[in-house]
Formats: structure tokens, sequence, C-alpha cells
């Protein structure tokens, strides 16, 4: 035990020192000054000072559950007159606490501890939602995008917090392909269900079989194991569902229903594909541009379960024809394309080409 | 227009491992400064002691000139609980950081460990020297040349694994959305103009000669054959594929051909090639999903060592393929062998040219280790 010795020493030999502990906007964020022993003074430059002969003089150190002490924590050091200051290249861990030390020949001769409290940064994270919405979903199904109030902690553990149940309550094993596909921000996990299962003569699927059984009814639960960035436990949640059969059919936006608008207002166009899509790439894939191709600036959102999109232009619609471009990247739950079943055959007769581009007038306004 | 490439493998040839194949000059013309990274995925080194990092969420790969290009002195022992002396150094508890990759300078023998600190999520990149030293690669302060991965459609979010290839850098991607793997060829020596010039390709698996889909792969590495330079890319469960690199072209569909079946259930993680005894090898580490119900071994990650002949030919492809295994798990040759000294191997690369450098999960911890090349 480093540290009761280390107090000890500092009983039987005292010598002057001092440390004072900075905060620089929170206890995580620290800035030590140390008064260098004047007999040290000769050995260490003004300005920056290097790691390898800073932390001889002055370290700080994770304390450990069981009283030992980490290695020198990573700091950058400077020395201002006969004061060393150490900053560390890091925040500081919540919950921790740290020993600093200032040494005089090897032997410590001050020393201060510093706690940096839990500091949860707001209420625990939650669920606010799960895309499909429905609850009717394809044996064929692909993936969930799970949405989180709060940036969550990342790691190749997630996956044992995430479980799909049968009707029974038994546990569906190892349905997930285990590789972390977050957001920007890590507010969203797209979470796949093992393709190896899902497409047709791959050796996962002839020995494991598929995850989802047609006519069943499915859990999808995710446990409060699962974390936030600050380590708050996730709100458990859960998500019922059932299958219907599998989708070997292409997204055909040629079979898609436009809604009218007129002229002179912002409607909200409405497009009906006739089925569920994939909520982010039908977000993503739609792009409505005007008669010279320009862009056209509005708001995008899904209803009636990503069934029907939604469009309300940021300026009014004008009286001359539009074009709405369909990405051919954008899947159905089977992970078909407009232009490209999910499990293409080569045996079977080449698709017939898919329109990508729609085109629609305004009617004319009052 | 996609153009369907076909491999085309030449019955006699002369295969030599990866070693020395691959030098060329790497940068060009750097810049200074943060390298303002979004997220390390992998990295992996090119000579010169440049170090390529595979940043998703940044759809980036960033090339770090390390200098550090001196042999260094000692030889690696072995560091227990690993992840908890880097956490230390950083101020965190042991589960504060995860360790990414892995990756060992061929220049100096510095392992360079990628990590994210999990509660601000901070990429942290530690070396550590042969003789135990622990430092930091400055990240704010460096020298490097930033390649965006562009693609005409989606965006790249997950960088699965990058590699040197002598005249260019093969990164493999994916995106966060669609069931779609790109792979991109990156020509060196790179510069600010490379940017331009990055271009990708979709990559294919077909099984059972019918059933053709979009395949991500996990990890690739660059072998010679006859002068000609292949891409080896391993997919989940498992087959090792083999693409010409010169296939990768703007809009092209990449269709490889099947070479080697390593079993289902398992997700490849690092791959390299070696030379043992005057025969060249890969080594390739994975990742058992099935562990809980199917083990391989004490440990979900195990690690497979075959003949690099096997990527030969034209003959035993796809569902000719070589398996790794029979009926009831028993092993189908003795080409493709499980390597039991590298049970719970996580990440490796190799350490010169006899040994292994490897964070192990021992069951009891992580820890860093040296092994022999088997």
């Amino acid at each position: 035990m480093p540290y009761l010795w280390i107090t000890l020493g500092l009983l039987i030999n005292p010598v002057d020192g001092h440390i004072s502990i900075g905060a620089a906007g929170s206890p995580a964020r620290i800035r030590v000054t140390a008064s260098i022993p004047a007999d040290l003074l000769a050995r260490i430059p003004e300005g920056p000072v290097g790691a390898d002969l800073s932390e001889k003089v002055l370290r700080l150190q994770l304390l450990r559950p069981d009283g030992t002490l980490g290695a020198p924590v990573f700091s950058t050091y400077q020395r201002k007159k006969n004061k060393l200051i150490l900053v560390p290249r890091f925040d500081l861990a919540a919950g921790e606490s740290y020993v600093i030390t200032l040494l005089h020949r090897n032997r410590p001769v001050s020393q201060r501890t510093h706690r940096v409290p839990f500091s949860y940064q707001g209420p625990p994270p939650v669920v606010k939602g799960v895309f499909p919405t429905s609850d009717k979903l394809p044996t064929n199904h692909l993936k969930f995008y799970l949405h989180f109030s709060r940036p969550m902690r990342e790691g190749r553990d997630i996956f044992n917090y995430i479980r799909l149940r049968d009707a029974n309550g038994k546990e569906v094993a190892d349905p997930w392909r285990r590789q972390e596909l977050w957001n920007a921000d890590a507010t969203r996990l797209t979470l796949w269900i093992h393709p190896g299962r899902v497409k047709k003569g791959v050796n996962l699927r002839e020995t494991e079989g598929a995850v989802l059984l047609p006519g069943h009814q499915y859990s999808l639960e995710l446990s409060g194991k699962l974390k936030g960035a600050d380590g708050q436990p996730l709100v458990a949640y859960r998500k019922v569902f059932s299958t219907v059969g599998e989708d070997h059919s292409r997204p055909l936006p040629a079979n898609w229903k436009l809604s009218t608008v007129t002229s002179s207002s912002r409607d909200v166009l409405r497009i009906s594909f006739g089925e569920t899509l994939d909520a982010e790439l039908a977000l993503q894939c739609l792009r409505v541009r005007d008669v010279q191709g320009r862009p056209v600036q509005g708001a995008r959102s899904l209803e009636d379960h990503e069934s029907v999109w939604c469009f309300r232009p940021a300026k009014a619609w004008s009286n001359r024809r539009y074009r709405l471009l369909v990405g051919d990247e954008l899947e159905d739950l089977g992970g078909n394309t407009p232009v490209r079943l999910f499990d293409t055959d080569l045996k079977a007769s080449q698709l017939d080409p898919a329109v990508l581009e729609l085109s629609f007038q305004p009617t004319a306004g009052r | 227009m996609l153009r369907n490439l076909a491999i085309v493998l030449v019955s006699t040839f002369t295969i030599a491992a990866n070693g020395t194949l691959f030098a060329g000059k790497v940068i060009d013309e750097a810049e200074s400064g943060s390298l303002n990274l979004k997220s390390i995925n992998v990295i992996s080194f090119a000579p010169e002691g440049v170090l390529l990092i595979g940043d998703g969420r940044g759809g980036q790969i960033v090339a770090v000139e390390t200098g550090d290009i001196k042999p260094s002195e000692g030889k690696f022992t072995t560091l227990a609980n690993v992840d908890h002396e880097l956490a230390a150094r950083v101020g965190a508890p042991p589960k504060g950081i995860e360790i990414i990759d892995m990756a060992v300078n061929p220049a100096s023998g510095v392992a360079y460990i990628a990590t994210r600190k999990q509660d601000d999520k901070s990429s942290i990149v530690f070396t550590v020297a042969p003789s135990g030293k622990i430092g930091l690669l400055d990240l704010d302060k460096a020298r490097y040349v930033r390649i965006k991965l562009a693609t005409d459609k989606g965006s790249v979010s997950l960088i699965t694994d990058v590699a040197w290839a002598g005249t260019q850098i093969v990164a493999a991607a994916r995106s966060n959305e669609t069931f779609s793997s790109k792979i991109f060829s990156i020509p060196a020596p790179l510069s600010k103009q490379t940017a331009g010039q990055v271009f990708s390709a979709e990559t294919y698996h077909v099984s059972h000669g019918r059933w053709e889909t979009k395949a991500p792969m996990s990890a690739l590495i660059p072998i010679k054959e006859n002068d000609v330079t292949y891409i080896v890319g391993a997919f989940s469960c498992t087959p090792v594929v083999k693409y010409r690199i010169d296939s990768i072209k703007p809009g092209a569909t990449v269709k490889g051909s099947s070479m080697i079946e390593l079993g289902s259930g398992n997700r490849p993680l690092d791959m390299f090639s070696y030379e043992k005894d005057g025969k060249p090898f890969v080594l390739a580490n994975t990742f058992r999903f099935h562990h809980a119900r199917k083990p391989f071994g004490p440990s979900p990650y195990w690690t497979v060592k075959f003949q690099q002949s096997l990527l030969a030919g034209s003959d035993a492809v796809n569902d000719k393929a070589v398996r790794r295994l029979k009926a009831a798990y028993q092993p189908a040759t003795d080409k493709i062998e499980m390597v039991e000294a590298y049970h719970g191997v996580m990440q490796m690369d190799r350490l010169g040219s006899t040994h292994t450098l490897a964070v192990r999960d021992t069951g009891k911890g992580l820890e860093l280790v040296a092994l022999p090349l088997p």
C-alpha cells in the first residue's frame, strides 16, 4: 500500500512544501501549482519542462480502490519562478480520487488528494424512439435505428445488453451483427440483425437458421446496463412486434402515389410508398428539384410508420413542374432497393429498370 | 456504367510474402497542426514511420508522420493489465478507456495503441516501446496529410481496415445506414492534391454460385503474385476473397472469388502475411459471436494460420473454396490451422520477422504480449 507508506513518510520526515490545486471550470480540469524545493531550482529550467524530469518532482496519480497508485498521469509542466505548474493532458474522471505528490530526492515532501465528484449531465438517458415504428415487420427485416435522448457510452459490450426474445420470453441466440454503427454524437445506433442469417445460401443462415420466423411475436429489449456517456444507466426499453412474410420485392417509385399541392402555397407534398421504407434512407434519398434542376429547400418528415414521405417547401410552390429524384440506395425493410434485390438471384432474368424520377405540377391556386 | 471485373488467376507463379514488397514514398507534402479526429476505427503503418488512421466519423484517412524511425532497443516483455496501465496514464479507471486497435511501427518496433476515452470520447493513441515505456502520440501537434473519403452516394461512417500497398493506400469503409461496403484507393505519395484522385468500388460476394449480395469487408491486406498486387479481404462468416488492386476503379463493381472459407459465426479482425521457414503464411484473428453456444476454444477470440498458396489458382474458388472445417467441426485440411497459443488475441500485428505483438484477453485481464509467429 504505497499511499499509506507515503503518508507515514511525511510524518517521519516533514519538509516544507506547498501544493495548491485550482479548478479551471470543473473539478475534472485542474491546475496544480507546487513550490519547488530551493536546491532543485537550478535543475529545472524556466518555461515548459519535460515530463521525464518533472515527474521526478511533481506527479498526479490515480488512487485505485485497493489503495495503490497508478503511474503518473500524462500532464504538461511549466516552471514559473519557483513554482512548478502541472496541468493534466485530459479531463480527470468523475467519481475518482487522485493523489498529488511533491518529491524531493525521491522522497515525498508534500501531498494532496483531489476527488472529482460524480456529475451527471442531466436526467438518465431514455430511448426516444426505435425505427421502424411499425409493429409488423417482414421476416427478413434487417435493421433497427435506436434513438437516444443523450450521447451514449460506446463499446463492444453494448450488444450484450440488447436482447431479442420470442413470445415465450426465450432469448433468440446471437441475433446481431456485432459492429457498432453510431451517428456522429452517439445518439443513434444502427442495430443490424446479422445479415448472414438473412441472406440466402450463406453458411450462417444454413447452419443457424433465420433470426426471425414468420407469424411470430418478438420483443426487442434494451437493458439499463447500457449507459449514457456520463455513466448514467439507460431507462430500460422494450418494443414488441410480430412478423409477416419475407419481402423480396423492390420499392418502385412508379407505384408511389403523390398528393396534390397548390401553387402559391406551402402545401405539404405527401408521397405514399405503399409500404414502410427504411426511415433514415427515406429522409436522405428523396430530393425535390425545380424545373431548372435547382434543389428545393424544405422540411422533410415521415408519417404513418414511415410509409409516407412529407415535404413542406421553405417557399411557396410555383406553378411550374417539379422533379422528385429518388436515390437508388433507398431501401425497404428487407434491404431491397429500386434497382436491386437484397439477394440477387443470378439465375433469374434481369429486373426491369426502375423509374428513379417522378414529376409533379402544383395545381392552380384560387 | 458498372463494369464487372473478373479476377484472372494464373496457375503457375511465385508468391512472395508481404514483407519488403511494398516499399515506396508515402507522403510528399504534409501540413502541421491538429489532426481534428472525430473517431479512430483502425490504425496501421506505412513505411517511414507513417501511421495511417481510419476515422469513420470524420469520413477520412489521416496519414501521420510520427518521426519514429529509429529502431528501438530492448525486447517486449509481457505487460499485464495493459488497459489498466494505459487508463491510469490519462487518469481514468480501467473501464474508462477502450482499446480500439493496435499496430507496430516496423521502422522502430514501437507499438501504437489507439483507444477511446469513454466519458468524453477523446481519441488517444498511446505508444509502448519494447522497453515498456508508455508515451502519447500528440494528436494536436502533428505533421499529416488528411484524405477525405467522398462518395457520390451515402456517406462513410465506419472504416473497417486501412493498408499500405506500395503505390497506394487501400481502405475498406461502410456507411451507417446502407448494407454496402466500398473499397477506396488513395494514390501515393500523399499531398493536399490527393483527395481529388480517390475513388471507390462496391464489393460483392456470391454464394453457391447463385446468390449475390453486397458484402462489407472486415480486414484486408495486399499481397503480390507474379508482380501483380491483389487485395485479400476477409468478410464476416468468413470467406477470404481476393481482388486485383487494379480492379478498384471509379464506379466499378468488384466481385471477388472466395478462396478460403474459415467457417460461419466469426468476424475477422486483423490479418497479416509473414514468412516461416521460407514459406509464406497469413495469420488472421477473429471474433466468434457464437462462442457461448459453439465455442472453438476458451475465448471468443481465436486465430487461424493458413498457407498463402491457398490464395492462388482459379479452380478451388467460391463453392469449391478450401474449407477449414468439415462435418462435426473437424479440420478439413492441414493447410489451415487454428493457433491455440493465440487464443484470446483481440488485436495483433507483426513484430519483426519472428513475432506477433498482441493484446490478449487471458480471462483474468488484458495483456500486451509478444508471441512467436506460428
